[in-house]
């Protein structure tokens, strides 16, 4: 059967047949003049006379109304073989095919399930229907297949549908999985777009098979914008949902907590948060909790969550040894099953290392500060080791978590570079003063205007005058979460009415706090006691005054003194080493010190396989290394197989044969978790404006068919024929004689 | 007569048609005394005039009183009345052996013309017949006898029609043989040329006859009531048609009219008694009609 006729009609089965039925009026014609009556008649005279006059006449009007039957006939048959009028379609009389580009969303919020059926089965049904159309006129249409999450590889880029396309297509749809990703669809838009401009000419349609989130459609300016032009080039736009309705779902947002110092056998709080994203209230959800794999005891329980509504529920964890671990925290099953899961890594160390360079050889403030952070092995999970300046510039860094420095009078040049490369990198710094502090120093290459690793220019050490009639604490604490703890039962005050300081290093007077640096404490004369600012990735907490008896009575208050140092410790504790918490599709930087590390590392995704891996060398600027350049090699890659939410491990192999885990929680972003909706309704009127894009409401197939009033012919055709038939009764009644009834004629 | 020349005239017809009288609209030269009027005077009741008598004349009719008063020979004149002598020409050519009720032109014409001659006998008038299609067929001489109906009835019976040729020749072969003035009723459907029919009975008048022209026509003739694809098959080879009649009767009932119309003026000009017949019509109700038309016209004085 030609293409033509294909693209035409819906049933072109039925053209020819129909075709041959348009030669019924020619017959019925021709066998009328051969079955005629004989009459013998005497005036005949006036009969030729009339033949002549009229012989043009009733020539015209015999071929008139002939070829008004052959239309009546016509117009029956299309009126069962269904012609499609759609100038879209008629790209074969330029001897082309009808190009049909699937864009298919599988982000998270498409696997929401409905029964049996998730949204993406749905989207996958719809695929295989427009295929299965295809195949109804074999090679005369083309398909592209595209995912969303990968739009710029297509599975099939113009693939002429036949039978085995449509084999190979169902192949590849049954091994098709939904990603848990959070995408964007005007992305998928843009790339849709930008290769089916690339065939002018051809007839092109579009099918972006998705669910229509609200959170993806909302205030997305980008998206309709795409649309519009997308209509403007002339591309027809099929929006085909994939979901009716916005089901109820529970998901669970966040997994936290201090991981950056957990330590083994050292209870650890975790706080998961759950959010209500349906339109009713949720009762009595119970969060289970698994540790490496096995379910704890109890279980949380939340009474109500209210629509819209975060609850947070924090827990304690408790490992008994050191090592990696893993934390899920699971929901009830839902709608969308793939957010009530989250998942935390944990790589417990053997301890929390943190150095204390104390100024002073005596060390005894370091000794305070040590007890402080850590009164037992295994208490805290911190171990602190006391070193001496010198160690700084000796010994690598990066083992340590933190480092303390204490009344450090001045530090070599190469010790400030190894420590500003250690906090750039994210370890953390605090700094305490003393007498030994030499302000010149610190200004001028710890400070470096703001660049280095101090947060103020140093004064002269001062004196906070004692004044006995007066209430006032000498420090106030600041709004840092570091003193979070102390304000459940107003510690705050209580500590801070105990804690008393001498002497501080003043500040500049006038000095205000620059942008990026906190002050966190203040002495009751108003001058700067505590700064907060961040360097790199790490972060930086500096205190002008001593950590020990000489300017302060802290260590005499143990209630006080130890848990602020803890805080400060945790506070700027390496971040790096405790919590990596990704979301899926987002790829894991792999960045290893080549002098540490061999080129090859291990993944290991969720499902338990294990992928060599083998990282390219890099410098440190990223660039390839140089001859005669003293340079930091590296090794660095990135993994990009995170569609699966779970844990990742990465093991990388030490030049000395030890394998070093770093394992990553990857989770499914909080946006897919929203399954509201956008009505048809809402999404026609944000289309205002626009003739060729259509929104079909899921289940509805019928467009497929070109059923759709645009396309479909089938009314203007019925009305066609009865036109035609009313003018063929007007002609014949006129043609023919209607002799007068009896009795009337005079 | 046989049995089928009865046929011209039918009982029903015929007592019908007896109460009737046809009168001569114009004064008609009879041998018998009769209804109408004659151009000679004669022995009569009603009279007329005197005229000074003259020798030759009959010295019966000199008016005594008269010449008592006046000393001078007058003649009574009286008004003579005299019988109608009434040629009936009657077509019986092919064309009129259409008929589409049963009853072809002919039948019915020839019907006509027994019913009118049975009427004229019975009134005393004389008859003649003339029967033609492609010629003169018969012709029987102006009789006033009553057996003479049977002669009629029989040469109006003819087998074999015949294709028309122009009247003319045979209107004035009858007028040839009407010698003396009287009434001339021609029964066709007059589907012939019309100058040599027209040419004729002008003749005719002149030659002081008295002309009745009863065209007779079929209803389908008149109505072309057909329908469906038909073919036409010219009756005096005026060839074959195949049409749809739908599409043509407009044209043709236009064409019939205009003839007809052309019939009327002529016949008024020529001032013949015309009326068209059709066959559909009863013969005797037709012939009533026609009779009763003509008592009440004004009868036209003599010459």
């Amino acid at each position: 059967m030609p293409i033509w006729l294909q693209n035409l009609f819906l049933h072109p089965g039925y053209v020819l047949p129909g075709a041959l039925l348009l030669s019924v009026p020619i017959l019925i014609h021709l066998i009328n003049r051969l079955r005629f009556k004989r009459v013998r008649f005497a005036a005949m005279e006036f009969l030729l006379a009339s033949q002549q006059r009229n012989r043009r006449r009733v020539l015209l009007e015999q071929l008139l109304l002939l070829a008004l039957r052959c239309l009546l006939v016509a117009g029956l048959v299309a009126l069962v073989a269904r012609p499609i009028l759609d100038p879209r379609q008629w790209a074969f009389l330029r001897g082309e095919r009808t190009q049909h580009f699937v864009l298919l969303d599988d982000s998270g919020s498409q696997l929401d399930r409905a029964g049996e059926q998730t949204a993406f089965d749905a989207a996958r049904d719809i695929v295989r229907r427009i295929a299965a159309e295809g195949e109804r006129q074999p090679d005369s249409q083309t398909l592209t297949l595209v995912r969303l999450s990968n739009p710029e590889q297509p599975l099939f880029t113009r693939e002429s549908i036949n039978p085995d396309f449509v084999s190979r297509l169902e192949a590849e749809l049954r091994t098709l999985k939904c990603t848990t990703r959070s995408l964007d669809l005007a992305e998928g838009l843009a790339v849709a777009r930008r290769q089916l401009t690339e065939q002018p000419g051809t007839a092109r349609n579009l099918h972006v098979i998705s669910d229509f989130r609200r959170a993806d459609w909302d205030d997305d300016a980008a998206l309709s914008a795409e649309l519009k032009q997308l209509d403007g080039d002339g591309i027809s736009v099929n929006l085909v949902r994939t979901v009716p309705e916005w089901h109820g779902n529970l998901g669970l947002t966040d997994l936290t907590g201090a991981i950056d110092v957990a330590a083994a056998n050292v209870p650890l709080r975790l706080a998961a948060t759950v959010r209500n994203y349906g339109e009713q209230s949720v009762r009595d959800v119970r969060l289970s909790v698994q540790v490496d794999g096995r379910r704890l005891p109890v279980s949380e329980a939340i009474e109500t969550i209210e629509p819209g509504q975060e609850v947070v529920r924090q827990f304690d964890v408790k490992f008994e040894r050191t090592g990696p671990h893993d934390v899920q925290v699971s929901l009830p099953a839902d709608a969308l099953e793939q957010d009530n899961h989250r998942f935390l890594a944990i790589n417990l160390p053997e301890a929390n290392s943190i150095l204390i360079v104390d100024g002073n050889p005596s060390a005894s403030e370091a000794f305070y500060l040590a007890d402080a952070l850590a009164p037992a092995p295994g208490v805290t999970g911190f171990a602190p080791s006391i070193e001496t300046v010198e160690y700084i510039r000796r010994h690598p860094l990066d083992k340590f978590q933190s480092i303390f420095l204490l009344n450090v009078a001045e530090l070599p040049p190469d010790s400030v570079r190894s420590l500003e490369q250690f906090v750039q990198r994210g370890g953390g710094l605090c700094w305490y003063l003393g007498d030994q502090v030499r302000a010149a120093f610190y200004n001028d290459k710890l400070y470096r205007e703001g660049q280095g690793l101090f947060p103020c220019r140093l004064g002269i050490p001062a004196v906070l005058t004692v004044d006995e009639n007066l209430e006032q604490a000498d420090v106030e604490f600041g709004e840092s979460p570091m003193f979070d703890g102390f304000r459940g039962e107003d510690r705050t005050t209580d500590f801070a009415s105990r804690l008393h300081v001498d002497r501080y290093f003043s500040v500049p007077q006038g000095w205000s706090a620059p942008t990026g640096v906190e002050v966190i404490a203040t002495l009751r004369n108003r001058a700067p006691l505590m700064l907060e600012h961040r360097l790199g990735l790490g972060q930086v907490v500096t205190c002008l005054t001593t950590v020990g008896f000489d300017w302060t009575n802290w260590p005499l208050e143990p209630g006080a003194y130890v848990p602020l140092q803890l805080e400060i410790a945790k506070r700027i504790a390496r971040q790096r080493q405790a919590l990596e918490v990704r979301v899926v599709g987002e790829p894991i930087p792999i960045d290893l010190d080549a002098g540490t590390y061999g080129p090859q590392v291990e993944v290991s995704p969720p499902d338990g396989t294990r992928i060599p891996v083998t990282l390219s060398l890099a410098n440190a600027e990223g660039g390839t290394p140089t001859e005669g350049a003293v340079q930091v090699v590296r090794y660095s890659g990135e993994w990009r197989g995170t569609d699966e939410p779970g844990l990742y491990a990465i093991a990388a192999r030490r030049q000395d044969g030890t394998d070093e885990v770093r394992r990553i929680s990857v989770n499914v972003p909080v946006s897919e978790s929203r399954l509201e909706t956008v009505g048809s309704e809402v999404l026609r009127k944000s289309l205002t404006g626009t003739s060729r894009v259509q929104v079909h409401d899921p289940g509805d197939v019928s467009w497929l068919r070109g059923e759709q009033s645009s396309s479909d012919l089938t009314d203007w055709v019925l009305l066609g024929l009865l036109i035609l038939l009313a003018i063929e009764l007007a002609l014949s009644y006129r043609l023919s004689y209607h002799p007068t009834p009896a009795g009337a004629r005079a | 007569m046989t049995r089928d020349s009865r046929r011209f005239l039918p009982p029903e017809a015929v007592a019908r048609v007896s109460r009737l009288e046809l009168q001569a609209r114009t004064v008609v030269e009879g041998f018998l005394s009769g209804l109408h009027k004659s151009p000679y005077f004669g022995q009569s009741v009603e009279f007329v005039q005197h005229r000074e008598y003259v020798p030759g004349d009959d010295p019966r009719r000199i008016d005594w009183k008269a010449w008592s008063k006046t000393d001078k020979y007058y003649i009574k004149q009286y008004e003579e009345e005299t019988n109608l002598r009434c040629t009936l020409l009657v077509d019986v050519s092919e064309s009129m052996q259409f008929g589409s009720r049963g009853q072809s032109k002919y039948e019915y014409g020839c019907g006509l013309a027994a019913c009118l001659a049975y009427l004229l006998l019975r009134q005393q008038d004389a008859v003649g017949l003339v029967t033609f299609a492609e010629g003169v067929r018969a012709m029987l001489p102006i009789r006033s006898k009553r057996n003479h109906l049977n002669d009629i009835l029989a040469a109006l019976d003819v087998q074999q029609p015949g294709q028309k040729t122009d009247l003319y020749g045979i209107l004035a072969k009858t007028a040839d043989q009407q010698t003396q003035r009287g009434m001339i009723v021609l029964i066709s459907d007059l589907l012939i040329p019309r100058d040599g029919l027209f040419k004729g009975l002008q003749m005719l008048r002149h030659r002081g006859h008295e002309v009745m022209l009863l065209h007779v026509l079929d209803d389908q003739e008149l109505d072309f009531d057909y329908n469906g694809t038909t073919k036409f098959e010219g009756l005096e080879a005026l060839g074959d048609l195949t049409c749809d009649p739908r599409s043509l009767r407009e044209g043709y009932l236009e064409a019939v009219q205009a003839y007809l119309d052309d019939l009327r003026r002529r016949c008024a000009g020529a001032t013949i008694d015309y009326r068209t017949v059709r066959t559909s019509e009863n013969l005797d109700a037709v012939l009533a009609h026609f009779v009763n038309n003509r008592l009440g016209m004004k009868q036209t004085t003599r010459r």
